[in-house]
């Protein structure tokens, strides 16, 4: 009975930084900036570690809009590792590095098989009976469903079936090659190995279709534990997957409720105590955390006064509980209790937020706010911040709630 | 909406209370006196309307969920709703406790906030003070005015100016560091310059490769090059070597070929024939050596000599000589060994002498025996050692005698020691009294320190206070005392104020007239009616004068004086003709200045009423502050202002507090004083006893630590004098042992003493000899046996001597006389030559043995020459056989030229391997072949060509190495560069900063615009109703001091609110007084709560205690401005001041609605 093990990854993403980390210490910086690369070593040498017969990368090696080809090199002297002990690597291009100058840039090692963009090919692997197919994209977009077009299984092989795609429609994700779980199920192999999605999911089993998810969370909305999938089989059947953890610097979301919550240490010692067990779940591994306040308290207009000085207070309590976690933003998502709304109308100054409501609709008002934002895109370098103050509605709408909450909070 | 009634019925400190309201008031005053609930039922309106929170203050009373209000309103068309209030569900349920929805009351309340209305429909003294501070602060800006008043929102300004610094900290358009924006936009640009710098780009790698493939390429060729050359070089080389040796070759060939014919032989037989021959050479001179070497041995042999009669004797003559040696030996001692015995016989004749014999046998004859000399030996060492005993003894006695001496003269020296252990006792009882003083002493520390404190604090007061004792017993004016006057001054001071405002105008209005009189008056004086009246009555004075003259009255003037008269009259008549002229010709000047002159004459009289007014006023302020002073007379304090006074009070009464609670103190202290005078008597008793001089006035600690130190003293002495007892007992034993010992040493040596006097005599002494003699002469009896035995000694050992030498000579001259006669004489002389001829005998014999010998082995070695010869001729004869013809020739030359041919034949072969070895195995025709073209010289050319070449090829292969390693080292490194992956991870988060400053800064800009409209829309909301509304209510409220409201505006355009005068004058919200200002804010809020009501359903006005402040006229005002918006809202004033609600029921009679809270 044969027996192997193969490494099913996804959406490296080489080279492109971890997005909202505003760490102005240097060392921390370059210490996230290594996370994506370490990772992926750290993936080679589990590889090795596990013997594994081969290693599937469903795409997204690199990303599309990333010039620097070092990045390639990085990656064909940590393949070149597998290479020296003859573990074969199969990969498709995904929609980020379909384009990618990289690709073209760099020869990679003979262990590595690239699929063609033309159309789909099987590989053999003659040694464990296993047949791979795939295909790789060659633009940034692909609206059209491929997997309807994949070449016939193997009969009596192990049929592996790579496929970068947002399968069913993944919102959270930009549509690329869309199929259906029962179109994949319905092709005959026994194990897809799909990429795209960044979050780890098995679709399907028997046959298997599997997202590995990434390697390493890029930003707040990719958080837990990241890495690849160790794949068991035994006489052409899957007999079971295990999780391979990999990512080296973790992403954490924490919402603390604040309501009720009388005073700033009592505020304090609330997110302590949130604070407490998640963190010490990535003890160990650097850490990205996010904290959002949220609840109506009688605090909103302090705390939002004492952002800095609240941002070093939460850093230093997640460093009570891990010495390599760092805060990349407070949040508040608190309400003041005292803030009211509710408007009579017409009954002019007696409620000053009657004053304000309906001054984001004023002409007047509309045309001064565009202009005061036009006056800071301006100052915005080149390409910063598409489309980020353009929602003018939200602005306002914001800047008038501020308002009406500062207005309230100024009385005695 | 109105309220009908309200029923606490379980609120607070309620129970079953009920207010009613009655519908046709103008104004509510609810009357409660402290403690009465008012803050309570104020709540309660609140939570009646707008529900009960869930944390009340007056939880504290009763359960929430026992609370319970109720009321009955009516709204403004009359519809009614009588309801419950609860704190728990059902919230609201109607008059039959049928539960109503949670929103029954929002048509009454036009969907009001709780916290909308508690702002914009409550208001007490101390927001209304406020308010009235920030009008002045914002100097009366008509936007923020009005926000405040509508909202009863303070500080809307603050907070736009708040908002707007902090958006400038973020970003502005003026580029700062000191702003975030900036900050991050510095990072960013940081970030993307080291992206730039550090990205590698496909195009950088692709070169690099490219370098790399080029370098390799180049490697290569040379490579190729330099295999080529090796080979050339090779070949050269080659050829280099093998010229030489082919030439060498060809040489031996020729050398070969000169030999000539030879008898074909195999290698190697010429040598042998030439050895064979020189060995037959050889052996025939071994032979003849030989022979000649036996014979010269045979004559050697028979030349040697032997006398045989001295070796038979050998034996003797050896014996002999060893003899010589001693005999030698003997004769050389003996004159020492006779000295010595000699000496030997002289010591013991000494030693006789000193032992009394005459000689030495006598000595020898006396000599004591051994017993004897050990017992007299014995007893003087024991005597020498009790002699020293008793000494020791005797001396110890002393010292210890003395030391004893010494102790027992200073015991009688010392005075008699006290026990110190009931003095101690009686201390120690003192320790209350001790603790008692220290107390005392932290008192009294205290008190001074308070008294000080207290009294620099009253010093420090305005007015000062010299003696806070007597003030805490003088009466002092209450604090509503203090505020009545305050009133009262106030109203004095405006008074004051407005009277001299009118002194001002009447003033002014009279200077105006008298600048419009001068106005007049200038050009041609004015013919006024004065001036003509004037003139003419100076006419008529010298007309009276002339008059007298002319009709001889008496008193009339005459002569000088009359002309005079006469010139005056003649002057004043035209002057006054010429005035009374000039007055038709400027009638209506003239008649404008009568009239300027009336209204002048007006206002000074208004004037001087004012003053006189201001006079008045003075004289009732001087009543009033008179009044004030008297008020503080029982006090003796000359106040200050009533508002300073009212602090000074609070400051007052605080000190006194402190100047009761220290004459508490001082209480204390007494009572300890008294205590300590109970207990001193025992310690004076304690120090006299001590016997110290008493020390009146001594502090107690001091008088205890004198006491203490003195039992110390005694104690000290107490214990020295018990330990001195104690060594001096022990020293009187010690003497006593010292004397027995003593006594005992002595009688040991009186015995010894008999006993050495009876044992002298044994040794030769008489009985009283001394221990000193006893040992010499024990000395001398020692001496004496060695002395005598070393004396026979030395004379048998002369004896000895002279026997031997006797012997000798016999034996010697025997000997002489048989073997050589020629040597007698002398024994030693003949004896050592003797020795001489026999060693030489020896000699000889032991030669000849050995030519006997070598004799032999001649004649066998001249024997083995012969053989061998024989076997070299033989070995001749058989290789000339062997050669065979021609044997005619010479056996030496054919095998000499055979030998050569043999020589050159191994040199060819030899050649030929190094050929071999030189050309790399070529075959050597090949060789001559390829010599053909060989030049040599052209060959050394060649070489360094070649040479040049491959020097110049290696540098370029290292080069092209080091290019290829070099690119390939970067294609490496470049796989672990990270500095880009940094970069963008920097720039990211720069973005990011950036973004979020960006919107931040919006929405605070804008925020601040929004407050900039919103307080625009305010003041541009039906503000002239409004302003016009307030106008009419300030009237009111200032009791018509002000008649209208209007704006003006500053530099800026910004329109502002002024107050104005009746008289039309405008007076700026700056120079208002306080209470002004604060009635302006009522005026203002007033209206805008009218307007509400005007568009929507209005809640009750409450208002607590808002006159707190106000004095009686104000309090009348403001209580009749209140009743004047009683038409469209409820008014409902809460007070405990009584004269409020007696002022309400004066001022506003059936207007007023008054309900007693308790």
């Amino acid at each position: 009975m044969a027996r192997f093990t193969f490494l099913h990854a996804a959406d490296l993403h080489l080279g492109s930084p971890l997005t909202g980390l505003a760490m102005k210490d240097e060392t921390v910086a370059r210490r996230f900036a290594a996370a994506s690369r370490e990772a992926f070593s750290e993936l080679v040498t589990q590889a090795i570690a596990e013997k594994v017969a081969f290693v599937v990368v469903a795409g997204d090696i690199y990303d599309g809009d990333w010039k620097d080809t070092s990045i390639g090199l990085f990656f064909n002297r940590e393949v070149s590792r597998l290479a020296r002990i003859g573990i074969p690597l199969f990969l498709i291009r995904g929609n980020h590095d379909a384009e990618s100058e990289i690709t073209k840039a760099v020869t990679l090692p003979e262990n590595v098989f690239e699929f063609p963009s033309r159309k789909a090919e099987t590989h053999r692997l003659d040694a464990f009976n296993v047949a791979i197919h795939g295909r790789s994209f060659a633009d940034r977009a692909a609206t059209e469903n491929y997997a309807i077009a994949y070449p016939p299984p193997v009969a009596g092989w192990f049929n592996v079936g790579m496929l970068h795609t947002s399968c069913e429609g993944n919102a959270a994700h930009a549509v690329y090659a869309p199929c259906t779980v029962a179109e994949l199920a319905g092709r005959g192999y026994d194990y897809w190995a799909l990429g795209h999605i960044h979050e780890q999911a098995v679709l399907h089993r028997d046959p298997w279709i599997v997202y590995s998810g990434n390697l390493q969370g890029r930003s707040v909305r990719e958080c837990g534990p990241k890495g690849a999938i160790l794949v068991d089989v035994a006489d052409v059947r899957v007999t079971g997957l295990r999780p391979l953890v990999v990512d080296r610097a973790r992403w954490l979301h924490v919402t603390v409720p604040v309501a009720d919550i009388p005073d700033e240490a009592g505020l304090l010692q609330a997110v302590r105590e949130a604070l407490q067990a998640p963190l010490s779940e990535t003890t160990g591994r650097m850490t990205a955390l996010r904290v959002t306040l949220t609840g109506r308290t009688s605090l909103h207009d302090r705390l939002r006064a004492r952002r800095n000085e609240l941002r070093d207070e939460v850093q230093a309590l997640a460093n009570h509980v891990h010495d390599d976690a760092w805060l990349e933003a407070l949040k508040f998502a608190t309400m003041d209790p005292a803030v009211t709304l509710t408007v009579v109308p017409g009954v002019g100054g007696v409620d000053p937020a009657a004053l304000l409501v309906g001054l984001e609709h004023d002409g007047d008002v509309r045309l001064r706010a565009a202009e005061l934002i036009a006056l800071v895109r301006a100052k915005l370098p080149g390409g910063v911040g598409e489309g980020a103050l353009d929602d003018l509605d939200a602005i306002l709408a914001e800047a008038r709630s501020v308002a009406s909450a500062r207005a309230l909070g100024g009385a005695a | 909406m109105r309220l009908l009634s309200l029923r606490l019925e379980r609120y607070g400190p309620f129970s079953g209370k009920r207010l009613d309201f009655r519908p046709d008031a103008k104004l509510h005053v609810v009357f409660g006196p402290n403690e009465a609930g008012k803050s309570s039922a104020l709540a309660a309106v609140t939570d009646l309307l707008f529900g009960v929170q869930r944390q009340t203050p007056d939880d504290f009373l009763r359960p929430g969920k026992e609370m319970r209000l109720g009321a009955t309103i009516r709204d403004s068309r009359g519809a009614e709703l009588a309801f419950w209030r609860r704190k728990l569900k059902p919230l609201l349920s109607d008059a039959s406790n049928a539960a109503l929805p949670d929103d029954a009351l929002a048509p009454f309340l036009g969907g009001l906030s709780r916290e909308v209305f508690r702002r914009a429909f409550g208001l007490d003294a101390e927001a209304l003070r406020r308010s009235g501070d920030e009008l002045k602060a914002s100097g009366g800006e008509l936007g923020a005015a009005l926000f405040s008043a509508a909202s009863g929102l303070r500080g809307i300004s603050d907070v736009k100016s708040a908002m707007e610094r902090e958006a400038d900290g973020i970003f502005a358009e003026r580029r700062s560091q000191n702003r975030t924006f900036y900050q991050a936009a510095d990072r960013y640009e940081v970030a993307r310059k080291a992206l730039r710098e550090h990205e590698t780009r496909a195009g950088d790698l692709k070169a690099l490769r490219e370098e790399l493939a080029a370098q390799e390429k180049r490697s290569e060729t040379i490579a190729r090059r330099r295999a080529v050359i090796a080979l050339e070089r090779g070949k050269l080389d080659r050829l280099r070597r093998a010229a030489p040796i082919l030439h060498a070759i060809d040489a031996d060939e020729a050398q070969l070929s000169a030999l000539g014919p030879l008898p074909a032989a195999p290698e190697g037989s010429g040598a042998a024939v030439l050895e064979a021959v020189r060995a037959v050479e050889s052996a025939l001179d071994a032979k003849a050596d030989a022979q000649r070497h036996e014979g010269r041995l045979r004559e050697e042999h028979d030349a040697i000599v032997l006398d045989q009669s001295l070796l038979d004797r050998a034996d003797e003559i050896e014996r002999l000589q060893i003899a010589l040696g001693e005999y030698q030996k003997g004769q050389s001692d003996l004159p020492a060994i006779e000295r010595d015995e000699y000496a030997a016989e002289q010591q013991l004749a000494a030693l006789a002498s000193r032992l009394g014999f005459s000689d030495a046998d006598m000595l020898l004859a006396r000599q004591p025996d051994d017993a004897a000399i050990a017992r007299v030996d014995d007893l003087v060492r024991r005597g020498r050692r009790l002699d020293q005993a008793c000494e020791t003894r005797v001396d110890d006695l002393r010292r210890e005698r003395e030391t004893l001496e010494e102790r027992r003269r200073e015991r009688g020296r010392r005075a008699v020691q006290r026990d110190p252990r009931p003095l101690r006792e009686r201390l120690a009882a003192l320790a209350e009294l001790r603790r008692l003083a220290e107390i005392a002493d932290e008192h009294a520390a205290a008190i001074a320190a308070e008294e000080t404190t207290l009294a620099q604090a009253a010093a420090r007061l305005a007015p000062k206070i010299v003696d806070l004792a007597a003030l805490a017993s003088a009466s002092l004016p209450s604090r509503d005392t203090i505020a009545a006057f305050a009133a009262r001054l106030s109203q004095l001071d405006e008074e004051a104020w407005r009277e001299r405002q009118a002194l001002e105008a009447a003033r002014r209005e009279a200077a105006e007239f008298a600048d419009r009189l001068e106005t007049l008056a200038e050009g041609a004086p004015l013919p006024t009616l004065e001036r003509i009246a004037f003139a003419r009555a100076a006419r008529d004075r010298h007309w009276s004068a002339l008059r007298a003259a002319v009709f001889g009255e008496a008193g009339a003037v005459s002569g000088q004086a009359l002309a005079s008269e006469a010139a005056g009259f003649e002057t004043t008549r035209s002057e006054a003709d010429a005035l009374a002229d000039a007055a038709i010709l400027d009638a209506q000047r003239v008649a404008a200045y009568a009239e300027m002159s009336r209204g002048r004459e007006r206002r000074e009289a208004v004037a001087a009423e004012r003053i006189e007014m201001l006079a008045d006023v003075e004289r009732r302020r001087q009543a009033a502050l008179a009044d004030w002073a008297s008020a503080w007379t029982p006090s003796g304090v000359a106040p200050l202002s009533p508002a300073e006074m009212a602090n000074w009070l609070l400051l007052v009464t605080s000190l006194l507090d402190r100047h009761a609670k220290l004459a508490d103190r001082k209480v204390q202290e007494r009572r300890i004083v008294r205590q300590i005078e109970t207990a001193r008597p025992s310690l004076a008793a304690l120090v006299a006893e001590l016997g110290l001089s008493a020390m009146p006035g001594l502090p107690i600690p001091a008088e205890l630590k004198r006491a203490e130190t003195e039992i110390d003293r005694i104690a000290e002495g107490w214990d020295a004098a018990r330990v001195s007892d104690t060594l001096t007992a022990d020293l009187e034993t010690r003497v006593g042992n010292a004397e027995a010992e003593a006594e005992a040493a002595r009688a040991g040596l009186d015995r010894w003493r008999r006993e050495f006097r009876d044992t002298l005599p044994r040794i030769g002494l008489r009985e009283d000899a001394a221990m000193a003699e006893a040992e010499a002469c024990l000395a001398a009896w020692r001496e004496a046996p060695a002395i005598a035995g070393e004396r026979e000694r030395l004379k048998r050992r002369v004896a000895g001597i002279k026997r031997d030498a006797t012997r000798f000579t016999h034996d010697v001259a025997a000997l002489v006389a048989a073997v050589a006669p020629d040597l007698a004489g002398a024994p030693d002389h003949a004896m050592r030559l003797l020795g001489q001829r026999l060693t030489q005998t020896r000699a000889a014999k032991t030669t000849r043995e050995a030519m006997t010998r070598r004799i032999a082995e001649a004649k066998a070695a001249t024997r083995t020459a012969v053989d061998k010869h024989e076997r070299a001729q033989r070995v001749v004869v058989g290789l000339g056989d062997r050669l065979g013809p021609p044997l005619d020739a010479d056996l030496a030359e054919v095998g000499g030229a055979l030998a050569k041919r043999d020589a050159i034949v191994a040199l060819l072969r030899q050649r030929r391997s190094e050929l071999a070895n030189a050309a790399d195995g070529r075959d050597e025709a090949e060789l001559r072949a390829a010599l053909s073209g060989y030049a040599p010289d052209m060959a050394e050319a060649d070489v360094a060509r070649l040479e040049e070449e491959a020097r110049r090829l290696e540098s370029e292969s290292q080069e092209a190495y080091a290019a290829a390693k070099e690119a390939g080292a970067r294609i490496g490194s470049l796989s672990g560069a990270v500095a880009a992956e940094i970069a963008i991870q920097q720039r990211r988060g720069a973005e990011s900063e950036m973004l979020e400053a960006a919107r931040e800064w919006a929405v605070l800009s804008i925020g601040a615009l929004m407050i900039g409209a919103a307080m625009t829309r305010q003041r541009q909301s039906r503000q002239e109703p409004l302003m016009a509304r307030a106008g009419k209510l300030f009237a009111t409220v200032t009791g018509g001091a002000f008649s209208d409201l209007g704006q003006s505006f500053d530099e800026n355009d910004i329109p502002y609110l002024v107050g104005r005068r009746p008289a039309d004058a405008e007076i700026q919200i700056s120079a208002m007084s306080e209470g002004t200002r604060d009635q302006l804010y009522l005026a203002l809020r007033l209206a805008y709560v009218e307007d509400y009501a005007a568009r929507a359903e209005p809640p009750p006005f409450l208002a607590d205690d808002l006159f707190a402040s106000f004095d009686d006229l104000r309090t009348a005002n403001g209580l009749k401005t209140l009743a004047e918006i009683g038409e469209r809202v409820q008014p409902i004033l809460f007070t405990h001041h009584r004269f409020v609600v007696e002022t309400a029921m004066r001022e506003l009679g059936r207007s007023v609605d008054v309900l007693q809270l308790s």
